[in-house]
């Protein structure tokens, strides 16, 4: 066949050859003139040449090739039209699914494919249905030949706010094709996102036996902008206090982006401009002052594009009315540090150290067992065993003051050791030193070369006090436990530390303080640099939030405060009406069960009207980058455009009206070349 | 005598009996002038005897005692010897390009054109009583007539006219070289060609003759059909000289011929007007009397 095409093609050549009429030969002068501008023309006839002869070339293979009856099949023979057919069709209803590039979701269409290939089914087929989200399950989980019940749910159907899970959709749609004799088939609907198709490997889930059709919706290079992230700091905020609202604004598109962006919370309204670059993104920043205490919704949106799902993102600030602190032991430091929080407004208790387990009955500390831990931000300890305190204790971080000699050190002095939570052992030494009335000798000032943490930022300025300044005259000497981070530490010779952060199991952090607070010791608790380093230790033992911002399908659940109506709880969803949750008893409280939240905002939930929580709902990020994948299966496996019907699918493109068409548009414009193009060309020279 | 020299004046082809009868109006006359070995109507730098008083100049031994002023020798008591002007012939050297290139043309072709001319050229410098020489010429010098003025040299030169066919390619540079020795005697060197050679080199061997004081005239013969390419679609051209061929496509070129052509007329007359050389245009198409009537007219002898 292929021989008899090239025969063919060499008509048109010879024909273009030997159609070259021989000119007639005239006698000239002098030729000179002629030759130079014969090679000007040369340079264009070349080409013109070319081109008709392409042009008959092409016209004749054309004609040879239609007299041939080509049909074209988009995905290969492997969909023959005969027989009755295993189908499972898998829509992708994940969030990208909702952008709309030109008024058309291509949800929309990918229902409207799969009610084509559902329609196109041989007779005696079955068929089923697995939507594409994060969760994906089948529709009746086996094969039926009812496909008016197909037709039903595809009606029914809705696209999610949640992010795809191809894989498992495949392995899902593969587990029903079991049925080796007859053709099996997979359908997947998508838009293909690189984000979440570029990992999957379609082999890996789908055996060979199992053809798999891709069936693209629209494909054009998409562009959308999308709200990234939306975060607050600190997220547990204090009553009165600044917090940083953040939003990260990305442009998934290749041109650059101006958008209105509006942060709304609580009172604060505001409204900005945002450039963001092609590919790019760009961070707004709001400084917003809260004031009640509670749980306060954050919500940024940009102006609405096509895909307007991800255009808002919400965040959750909760708002107490001041920190807690628990003080457990004895001694001078205490005493300081009690009159420090007071002054910072915060509610410190004082735990009495008699009642803690070591220290109790056998039947009280049976009876202590099951309750649950006092809950605070920070433990201050200061002579007590530190590791009994804070088994009893629930908080987030905790400060060991190392005061001088103490009786509970004392009685562990021949060890000197100290035990710490989860098995950390504490090294401690003699006091350097003396006492300031005994002609003590004030200490090297602390040293902080080398160390960076937040802790200090708030000194970087100068104005919150100098650590040259306080004067030291005895210390204990310590050793750092392994794992500890030095934050400070004194100019002696063993560079003996001052200040330790040691990171806990739970996300939890002891600071281990050893600077004597005590005025025999030191003048540091006088010195202007004490109060701003205890409450920088403070708020960064804030006990987080329970986790309140969460992705789209998420059913959470909330245990009410026992001072809680629980005769009318509601939950208030956005865009929806708000529904009473089911509510159970647990461990002596009542929580609420919620349903799965599908659609991004604010959920609050309220008893008798008071708010109890807020929760936050987010769009997938990986959603966002409309990119779709190049996708290549190999094998079995084809890629069909958007363009391409199911019956061209299954009975093939017929190729040769489109053939014989183009070798007559050939030879018209071949005629029309032949007789336009050379007087044309005379102005050119 | 040969049947040629026996025929009578009229009867030859490029000098008919009516274009002769025209031919008496007009007067070759030099821009310049010319010496000659024989007085004549002419004027001549050398001074020399005649009635025309020119000027005087002191007695130097040796100086012929007729020519002392005596009237001023008695005024004065000093020696002048007068000067008079002395009238001497001209010599019109013509070349006539006898190449391949100048059997191109219809009736007539370029070389028949250039023969009546040069017919009718050297009618009128003999009928004055001066000499022309005819030189015909292609690659190399193929004859060569010395000057004369009798009217047996006026019929041996139609005879060498008449006589004369295209040959091979044009070299004018190479015949004006090889001719210059024999030139001795300055006077009007008219090339009639169709200068299908390097300008360069023409005008460069021109340089020899203008150093010498010669004028120089040269008539540019081109005929119509290669001033504007006829005809349509593809067409083949034999060079008439070489025998090479180019194929081109006429529609597509007949503009930029046109403007080559041109440009190579332009060329011509601007490299003439720096050397100080008289160019004339003749088209077969228009009457060599046009030719002397616009050549004669611009030099004022009509």
């Amino acid at each position: 066949m292929l021989m008899w095409l090239t025969g063919l093609a060499l008509l048109p050549v010879l024909a273009h050859l030997f159609a070259r009429r021989k000119p007639p030969r005239r006698d000239f002068p002098d030729v000179r003139f002629l030759n130079e501008l014969a090679r000007q023309a040369k340079r264009f006839e070349r080409p013109r040449d070319m081109l008709l002869l392409a042009m008959r070339t092409l016209a004749v293979l054309f004609l040879a090739a239609a007299f041939a009856l080509p049909v074209y099949y988009p995905a290969g023979r492997m969909f023959s039209s005969g027989g009755a057919h295993d189908v499972v069709i898998i829509v992708d209803r994940s969030l990208s699914m909702q952008y709309a590039p030109a008024g058309v979701r291509h949800f929309d269409q990918a229902l409207a494919r799969a009610r084509g290939i559902i329609d196109g089914l041989p007779p005696g087929s079955r068929a089923d249905l697995v939507w594409l989200d994060s969760s994906p399950a089948p529709f009746t989980g086996k094969l039926t030949d009812n496909l008016a019940s197909l037709r039903n749910e595809l009606e029914r159907g809705t696209a999610s706010y949640s992010d795809a899970k191809p894989a498992a959709a495949l392995r899902s749609a593969a587990r029903m094709l079991t049925d080796e004799n007859r053709t099996r088939e997979i359908h997947v609907i998508s838009d293909f996102q690189a984000t979440n198709w570029r990992d999957v490997n379609v082999r890996a889930a789908v055996p060979r036996e199992i053809n798999v059709v891709m069936l693209a919706v629209d494909r054009h290079q998409p562009g959308n902008v999308a709200v990234a992230s939306v975060s607050v700091s600190p997220s547990v905020a204090i009553a009165g206090e600044n917090v940083m609202v953040s939003a990260r604004v990305v442009n998934y598109s290749a041109e650059n982006r101006s958008v209105g962006i509006l942060v709304k919370t609580g009172g604060f309204h505001r409204q900005d401009e945002l450039y963001v670059p092609p590919w790019g993104e760009a961070e707004a920043l709001w400084c917003v002052t809260v004031e009640t205490p509670g749980e306060q919704p954050v919500e940024v949106s940009i102006s609405r594009d096509r895909l307007a799902a991800d255009d808002a993102r919400f965040a959750v600030i909760q708002v107490r009315r001041a920190l807690s602190a628990a003080l457990a032991g004895k001694g001078g430091s205490l005493r300081f540090v009690s009159h420090a929080l007071a002054a910072m407004h915060v509610d410190a208790v004082s735990l009495d150290v008699h009642a803690t387990p070591t220290m109790q009955t056998p039947a009280e500390e049976a009876a202590d067992a099951n309750a649950p831990p006092q809950p605070f931000d920070v433990l201050m300890a200061a002579g007590v065993p530190f590791r009994d305190v804070s088994a009893h204790v629930d908080y987030q971080g905790a400060v060991l003051f190392m005061d001088e000699t103490p009786a509970a050190y004392a009685a562990d002095a021949s060890r000197h050791s100290l035990e710490l939570p989860e098995g950390h052992e504490l090294r401690v030494g003699g006091i350097i030193g003396g006492r300031k009335w005994r002609g003590g000798k004030k200490a090297e000032a602390f040293h902080l070369d080398g160390v960076k943490d937040e802790i200090f930022d708030v000194f970087s300025g100068g104005s919150a006090g100098d650590f040259s300044s306080p004067a030291i005259y005895a210390y204990r000497q310590i050793e750092a436990p392994p794992g500890a981070k030095v934050l400070l530490f004194y100019q002696d010779d063993n560079r003996t530390p001052a200040l330790m952060r040691l990171d806990l199991p739970g996300g939890r952090v002891l600071y281990i303080w050893n600077i004597s607070l005590s005025p025999d010791s030191s003048d540091f608790a006088g010195s202007n640099v004490f109060l701003p380093l205890l409450g920088e230790i403070i708020s960064r033992c804030r006990r987080p939030m329970e986790k309140r911002v969460m992705p789209p399908g998420v059913a959470p659940s909330f245990i009410l405060p026992p001072e809680a109506d629980t005769s009318a709880v509601l939950l208030k969803p956005p865009y929806s009406p708000a529904y009473a949750p089911r509510l159970t008893m647990k461990g002596g409280g009542v929580e609420a069960l919620l349903e799965p939240m599908d659609v991004p905002g604010i959920y609050t939930l309220e008893a008798a009207g008071r708010p109890m929580a807020v929760f936050a709902v987010n769009p997938p990020l990986s959603e966002s980058d409309l990119r779709p994948l190049s996708f290549d299966g190999g094998g079995s496996v084809v890629l069909v455009p958007a363009d391409v019907s199911m019956s061209a699918l299954r009975e093939g493109v017929r190729l040769w009206p489109p053939l014989i068409a183009a070798a007559l548009a050939l030879l018209a414009a071949e005629s029309l070349a032949a007789a336009f193009l050379r007087p044309r060309q005379e102005d050119n020279l | 005598m040969t049947a040629v020299e026996t025929r009578t004046l009229v009867e030859w082809r490029y000098l008919r009996p009516e274009d002769v009868a025209r031919l008496k109006s007009y007067e070759f006359a030099p821009r310049l002038l010319v010496e000659g070995y024989l007085a004549g109507r002419h004027r001549s730098p050398e001074r020399g005897r005649s009635v025309e008083f020119r000027d005087y100049r002191g007695y130097a031994p040796g100086d012929d005692v007729r020519s002392i002023d005596w009237k001023v020798l008695a005024r004065c008591e000093r020696y002048f010897v007068r000067l008079f002007e002395e009238e001497t012939d001209v010599v019109a050297h013509v070349f006539l390009d006898s190449s391949a290139s100048m059997g191109f043309g219809g009736v007539p072709t370029k070389l028949e054109y250039s023969s009546f001319f040069a017919a009718a050229l050297c009618f009128l410098v003999t009928r004055c009583s001066d000499k022309v020489s005819l030189t015909l010429f292609d690659d190399g010098i193929r004859k060569h007539v010395a000057p004369g003025g009798s009217r047996y040299h006026l019929t041996e030169l139609m005879h060498v006219l008449e006589h004369n066919r295209p040959g091979r390619e044009t070299r004018l540079s190479s015949a004006l070289r090889k001719m210059f020795p024999l030139l001795r005697k300055k006077g009007i060197l008219v090339i009639v060609s169709d200068f299908f050679d390097s300008l360069p080199d023409i005008f460069a061997s021109l340089n020899m003759y203008l150093h010498r004081g010669h004028e120089v005239v040269l008539f540019h013969v081109l005929a119509p059909e290669e001033m504007e390419l006829a005809g349509s679609g593809q067409a083949r051209f034999r060079d008439m000289e070489n025998s090479s061929e180019v194929e081109v496509f006429l529609p597509g070129i007949k503009k930029a011929y046109r403007d080559k052509i041109t440009a190579f007329i332009r060329n011509m007359r601007t490299a003439a007007r720096k050397k100080g050389i008289e160019y004339v245009f003749a088209g077969t198409d228009t009457h060599y009397f046009r030719l002397f009537e616009r050549y004669l007219k611009k030099r004022g002898a009509v």
